[in-house]
């Protein structure tokens, strides 16, 4: 791979750069491997998103929660941190505990373009204000709550997902 | 008239009975403190200054020796000998005991058992203000305010309220008492119920425990019988002698049908056979046995007669960990075979079988003079029957042999004999040429390395994580087994000597953290490393508990890994040069693990 490439996908601040670093510093011995590594995730990330549409819509937190723990693990495992952050979300979410003190967004969040943990707390505020006008929300009491949270973590993480699929894809290409 | 004639008669009589109540019981009107008085007056008495009398300052009184105060002076001045109650009174009037501590003891003036009292108000030569001095509490706000007209009616009346009052009190006390009561009963029930549920929860978790160990046995067992009517399957083939196709049963359905009914008609001739192998085995050696069965013959020839002079070497005692897990479902599972072969010697024809189901189980009468134990079995079907061994069944043998020299790892030569006779069969298992899969085979691949340093087991479920982490390995030099769930590591651990396992927590079928504690149970070396993403304190904990030997935080880098790898896998090392007593363990060691190395692999061909 050469190093622009290299250069420009540690430019997108997609993937955590020590830990990716590293595997593809393993293709020396065996060509390809991080890319098939890479192809491994996409289909664990695609088959693990649609287990989590499923369960959210039977509220099924507790297998929510282990969902996010198991994709959480090897989102990281390839530094991809974007996804790996909003995997917790759902993971401890599930376990109805609010790590983050994540506020309750009134409206569908529209997907930010950044899944930090600043540009979270931004569009929470946002959405807090719109929130006094509008309706009820429901509180931690109620599975709703949780599975309100998880959608906008699912959201996130599906939005960190596509870019960082991008930017692979621009880098193995 | 009459009326007011009739009060000050009244009055008159009064004052005594009045008096009575206020000196007896020292009543409580703002003027007649009579105790403060009396205490006072006590005090002024020059010749009790050796028993009580006022400090230097003058402003608290102390009692000097409380023996003669309580006899001498208690009876002059309070009608009573009691000095508890003297300190009631003197408490209830608000005075209070001078503490003194340790260090002021030591230069206080008047001696270790002496009681110091003070009150602001009671100051030697200050007679006025002794009238500030009150009762405390809640019967003096009862105090009638005119003391001079104090009457027995409206002393009768004070007395009236207190009895309401204490009745009142005394209601509420009761009341008091009972919920208290109630509150102690249902804590002490509540207790009762936890301390219940405790033991409930103690004795499922056992019960699971050995359910899962029971499982993971029954699988061990499953495995090996199938592997073994595989391998005979595939004699029979080689021997010329047809078989009907076969619709090989999944390893629980195996036993006893397909021996009985498409094995039984063929079997009587190969155990013949087999039996003449006891007496001559070169000259009765089955024409068609492979080429490879037939080769290890010599090796063993040569070392087998020691082992049939002398009767079977006691089992060593770490044997015993090794195979009492897999114990309980062998003995589930013999009476089939038992029941076709009521005694081996009686019977010779279907001797064939028990070996068949795995030489480990079966005790072989003819070969052990002793008792039939079940540590025995395994050795015995390693020496004396051997020739029946070879040919039916190498891999079984093999297995049985790596098993139990991998547990006596470090014991006598006899091991080695064994080991050394045992994998030269080994390739002659790789060769056969039978497929039926084995039960394990689908949840543990193994990646091999040349001239690996290791052998790791990665116990993982996740796709990703087996890649990486397999890489990693490989790269350090490891040869890597995978399994993707606890219950096969367990059975994985079981069979084959690891110098490192990496265990993932969260898994299907059986997490982490309970399959490491199974493990732990017939296998307390090999390094455990728990590879988890919850690092609280709670967790690490409970891991540590359940025999973890280290933790391996998620995700973790390369470096991570390979210093982990350092650290356990050099202690083990040392560890192991430390146990092995000369060359020819070492020697035993390389043996065994070569064979190892072809049982994780080969057996999948079987």
């Amino acid at each position: 791979m050469s190093e622009d490439k290299k250069k420009k996908l540690q430019a997108t601040g997609l993937v955590d750069w020590p830990v990716f670093s590293e595997i593809i510093a393993m293709d020396e011995d065996e060509e390809e491997f991080s890319k098939s590594l890479i192809q491994t995730f996409y289909t664990q990330v695609e088959e693990t998103f649609q287990k989590f549409s499923n369960l959210i819509n039977e509220k099924n937190l507790e297998e929510l929660s282990k969902a996010g723990h198991f994709l959480k693990g090897s989102a990281a495992a390839l530094g991809l941190g974007t996804i790996a952050t909003q995997c917790e979300r759902i993971q401890n979410y599930g376990h109805k505990i609010n790590f983050d003190n994540f506020e309750y967004p009134a409206t569908a969040t529209t997907t930010t373009t950044t899944s930090s943990p600043h540009s979270i707390h931004t569009s929470s505020s946002e959405n807090n204000t719109n929130n006094n006008n509008t309706t009820t929300t429901p509180d931690e009491s109620s599975d709703d709550f949780w599975i309100a949270l998880i959608k906008d973590a699912l959201e996130k993480a599906q939005d960190g997902y596509t870019k960082s699929k991008k930017a692979l894809t621009d880098y193995y290409s | 008239m009459s009326t007011d004639d009739r009060k000050p008669k009244r009055k008159t009589p009064q004052p005594g009975p009045m008096n009575t109540i206020t000196t007896t019981s020292s009543s409580n009107q703002s003027g007649s403190n009579d105790f403060v008085k009396k205490l006072f007056l006590m005090l002024e008495e020059d010749s009790y200054k050796d028993i009580v009398r006022w400090t230097h300052t003058g402003d608290s009184f102390v009692v000097l020796n409380t023996n003669e105060f309580t006899k001498e002076i208690l009876p002059r001045h309070f009608k009573h000998s009691n000095f508890a109650s003297f300190v009631r009174q003197l408490n209830k009037y608000d005075f209070h005991k001078v503490k003194i501590s340790n260090e002021e003891r030591a230069t206080y003036p008047y001696g270790d058992d002496t009681w110091e009292f003070k009150h602001p108000d009671f100051r030697q030569n200050d007679r006025e203000s002794l009238d500030n001095i009150k009762r405390k509490g809640p019967t003096s706000k009862k105090a009638t305010p005119g003391a001079s007209s104090a009457s027995a009616t409206t002393s009768q009346v004070i007395n009236g309220v207190d009895a309401a009052a204490l009745a009142r009190c005394n209601h509420n006390y009761t009341q008091m008492l009972t919920s208290q009561n109630q509150l102690k009963d249902q804590m002490e029930s509540l207790r009762q119920e936890n301390k219940q549920l405790q033991q409930e929860i103690n004795i499922l978790t056992r019960k699971y425990k050995t359910l899962v160990e029971n499982i993971v046995a029954i699988n061990t067992v499953d495995e090996r019988s199938h592997r073994s009517m595989g391998i005979l399957v595939n004699c029979l083939i080689q021997a010329g002698i047809k078989i009907p196709p076969l619709d090989f049963p999944p390893p629980q359905s195996l036993q006893g049908e397909v021996n009985n009914s498409e094995f039984g008609s063929s079997l009587p001739s190969l155990s013949s056979h087999l039996l003449n192998h006891n007496t001559s085995p070169q000259q009765a050696l089955p024409p068609g046995a492979a080429p490879p069965n037939a080769l290890p013959q010599h090796p063993q020839q040569s070392i087998l007669p020691p082992h049939l002079a002398n009767p079977p070497p006691p089992p060593p005692p770490h044997l015993q960990p090794a195979i009492q897990l897999p114990q309980p479902p062998t003995n589930g599972n013999q009476p089939p075979y038992i029941a076709a072969t009521p005694t081996a010697q009686a019977i010779p024809s279907p001797g064939a079988i028990p070996q068949m189901q795995g030489p480990a189980m079966v005790p072989q009468p003819q070969a052990v003079p002793q008792p039939p134990q079940q540590q025995v079995p395994p050795i015995s079907a390693a020496t004396a029957p051997n020739a029946t061994a070879t040919t039916a069944n190498p891999v079984a043998v093999a297995t049985s042999i790596s098993r139990l020299a991998s547990s006596q790892e470090g014991s006598k030569s006899h091991s080695q004999t064994t080991s050394t006779s045992a994998s030269p069969l080994v390739p002659g298992a790789g060769g056969l040429p039978l497929a039926v899969p084995g039960p394990t085979e689908v949840s543990a691949t193994t990646t091999t390395v040349p001239n690996a340093k290791f052998h790791v087991l990665l116990v993982e479920d996740d796709n990703v994580c087996i890649q990486l982490c397999r890489k990693f390995l490989v790269k350090y030099g490891c040869q890597v087994t995978v399994v993707t769930d606890g219950l096969n590591a367990i059975s994985t651990v079981e069979h084959t000597k690891y110098d490192l396992v990496l265990m993932d927590i969260v898994m299907p079928n059986l997490d982490g953290a309970t399959a490491t504690s199974v493990i732990r149970s017939f296998d307390t070396k090999t390094p455990i490393i728990a590879m988890t993403g919850n690092i609280e304190d709670n967790d690490l904990v409970t891991y540590l508990q359940n025999g973890m030997s280290d933790i391996l935080a998620k995700p973790f880098t390369k470096d991570d890994l390979y210093s982990i790898l350092a650290k356990h896998l050099l202690t083990d090392k040392s560890e192991g040069a430390a146990v092995s007593t000369g060359l020819s363990e070492s020697a035993l060691k390389g043996a065994i693990k070569s064979e190892d190395d072809q049982i994780v692999k080969k057996p999948r061909l079987i």
